[in-house]
């Protein structure tokens, strides 16, 4: 497949996604007769209802999370590049140092340091946001890493010697000339950024029950990890609807970020 | 001898590799008049073009010694913000692949008006203005339709004159054109070069002429200045170097120059060799591994510079007896 079709492809699966679930918010509740999946074991909700519930949140949390760190790697790395020398050095040692410590660790000490601030009364933050922001904490370094080195890239290209060379500032450089030539890689980073984003916040949800939110608002991956017990009496009927959703919303993203990517690296 | 508008005296420019540092240009001096046209030559990898970018100090990472004395201050000790301001405004340049030094992502008309924006401060129906009189005066049909088009959809020919009309957007004294007709082909090298001739004599502005084509330096230039391997091995009046070179470097290019009147089928004549290493010099003169005239002092000793007269002068222990060898 070519990363063309890929992306095409990519696009149709989120499309058909959100199509979907925006169709069943829309009137699947006022549909005649029940989900086809029935209800989930225990709750009175439908599996249909939670399932939708869950791609949206995980949906918000990966877009969300995915695009504040994105945008924060690029400010970053534009500070990083218009300042250069030293500031430079410290901020891409300070991504360097973030990106090697794990992320679950990171997101423990989060959740833990969150956890002690609620109970002294010290912050009011709900679990989808503390979530969110835990996500952008952790997911920032890497892209700027790599949208340090793009834009280094691109400052070697001589329409940048040549713009130089007409008396353009560093700041100018950088937005006028190099940034809207780094833009497709932003934006294959943040098309990656969203899957990877959304993997992490299921598998903490999945393996420490600390996702974006609980109860009925669970993300897809606490509502796997609430129901997977399920699979032994119900077989895939509660989780498999979640699971090929969760499935398809990480294929949807990386493709589409695969097609971008190599239009990124045609620039 | 009018005062000078560029004096290079003892220009280094050096930059860092991995391998160690590197020398690029290595004790350069050089002088041009206003109004005049400096042709430097040599072949690739002889230090014309990094001697032309260390003028407006583009080498971010270059370490740079002697002097650049542009009308009598020394550009090596400006800070950043005035080498901006004379970049363009004063001393603008003209690069060798018009489509690697247009910006994809932008209209040429939008490039044409940076340094109007940046410089003169023009803005709005001012700036489309001036930009459509540039494109009008470098001899682009159509301006106002060709100001909207993205580098790719432009012919070459049309890309460097899109290239000299920024160069010229704000007036300057000084044009740096390095090699500006080497990626186009033979009928636009034309265009480009009579181009560049009318412009001169138009607007008097003074021309550093970056190229190994001595051809366009006896088309263009007053002056002629040829470097081999980081140095300057002579400098003279154009008429002077081409009719009668000192140098056997000089010489052996002039011979390699293909002859309209030339035998048909006779084998072209080349320098042996290639321009040495420069992290691993030979010893005494730089050429003399190629120099067919080299001698047991050639090997030992490097040539200094040698004045002949106020305007012309080798670095050559033998130099030709000034009938050459063509």
């Amino acid at each position: 497949m070519t990363p063309r079709f890929k992306g095409r492809l990519g696009l149709v699966i989120l499309a058909l996604v959100f199509v979907g679930s925006v169709g069943y918010a829309l009137v699947g509740e006022r549909l005649p007769g029940e989900c086809v999946f029935g209800t989930v074991p225990g709750r009175q909700a439908t599996v249909c209802a939670l399932t939708f519930s869950g791609l949206w949140r995980s949906a918000a949390t990966g877009l969300l999370s995915g695009g504040a760190a994105t945008l924060l790697a690029l400010g970053l790395a534009l500070l990083a590049r218009r300042a250069g020398g030293v500031v430079e050095q410290a901020l891409v040692k300070g991504a360097e140092v973030v990106f090697s410590i794990p992320d679950v660790l990171i997101l423990v000490a989060i959740a833990f340091g969150a956890k002690m601030l609620r109970d002294a009364g010290k912050l009011d933050l709900s679990p989808f946001w503390l979530m969110t922001g835990s996500l952008v904490a952790i997911g920032w370094a890497a892209p700027m890493r790599m949208i340090v080195n793009r834009l280094r890239s691109l400052e070697e290209q001589e329409f940048v010697f040549a713009a130089r060379s007409l008396g353009a500032t560093r700041g100018r450089v950088l937005l006028v000339h190099v940034l809207p030539l780094a833009r497709p890689f932003v934006l294959a980073i943040f098309l990656f950024r969203v899957p990877t984003t959304i993997l992490t916040e299921s598998t903490v949800s999945f393996l420490l029950g600390a996702g974006a939110s609980g109860g009925s608002d669970a993300s897809l991956g606490a509502f796997i990890a609430q129901n997977y017990r399920t699979l032994m009496v119900t077989g895939f009927r509660v989780v498999g609807p979640a699971l090929l959703l969760f499935f398809l919303l990480i294929v949807g993203f990386h493709w589409a970020g695969q097609a971008v990517q190599a239009r990124a690296d045609r620039t | 001898m009018s005062a000078a508008l560029l004096e290079i005296d003892a220009l280094t420019v050096e930059f860092g590799t991995p391998a160690g540092p590197l020398r690029a240009v290595d004790g350069a001096t050089l002088r041009l008049e206003p109004g005049r046209a400096l042709g430097l030559v040599g072949e690739s990898g002889s230090g014309k073009s990094a001697l032309a970018t260390s003028i407006l100090r583009l080498h971010q990472h270059a370490r740079l010694g002697g002097a650049i004395r542009w009308k009598g201050e020394d550009l090596l000790r400006s800070d950043e913000k005035s080498m901006r301001k004379l970049r363009g405004s004063q001393i603008a340049m003209v690069f060798q692949d018009p489509m690697s030094s247009l910006n994809p992502a932008h209209r040429v008309g939008r490039q044409i008006a940076e340094p109007l924006r940046l410089h003169k401060r023009l803005s709005g129906a001012a700036v489309d203005a001036e930009v459509h009189a540039l494109m009008a005066k470098v001899g682009i049909p159509d301006p106002v339709e060709r100001a909207k088009a993205y580098p790719h959809q432009l012919s070459g020919g049309l890309r460097q004159r899109v290239l000299i009309a920024m160069a010229l957007a704000c007036g300057p004294e000084l044009l740096i054109a390095d090699e500006p007709t080497t990626a186009v082909d033979a009928t636009i090298q034309a265009q480009i070069v009579e181009l560049l001739r009318r412009l001169q004599r138009e607007t008097g502005i003074a021309v550093l002429l970056i190229t190994h084509d001595l051809g366009l330096v006896g088309e263009l230039c007053d002056d002629v200045a040829v470097m081999y391997a980081g140095r300057i091995v002579e400098t003279g009046p154009v008429a002077a170097v081409l009719g009668a070179p000192l140098h056997p470097y000089t010489a052996g290019l002039l011979a390699s120059a293909p002859a309209l009147d030339g035998d048909r089928g006779a084998r072209l004549r080349e320098i042996p060799g290639v321009v040495p290493d420069l992290r691993a010099l030979p010893p005494g003169c730089r050429f003399q591994t190629r120099c067919a005239a080299a001698q047991e002092r050639c090997r030992s000793d490097e040539p200094q510079w040698t004045a002949v007269d106020a305007a012309r002068g080798h670095r050559c222990h033998f130099p030709l007896d000034n009938k050459g060898p063509r």
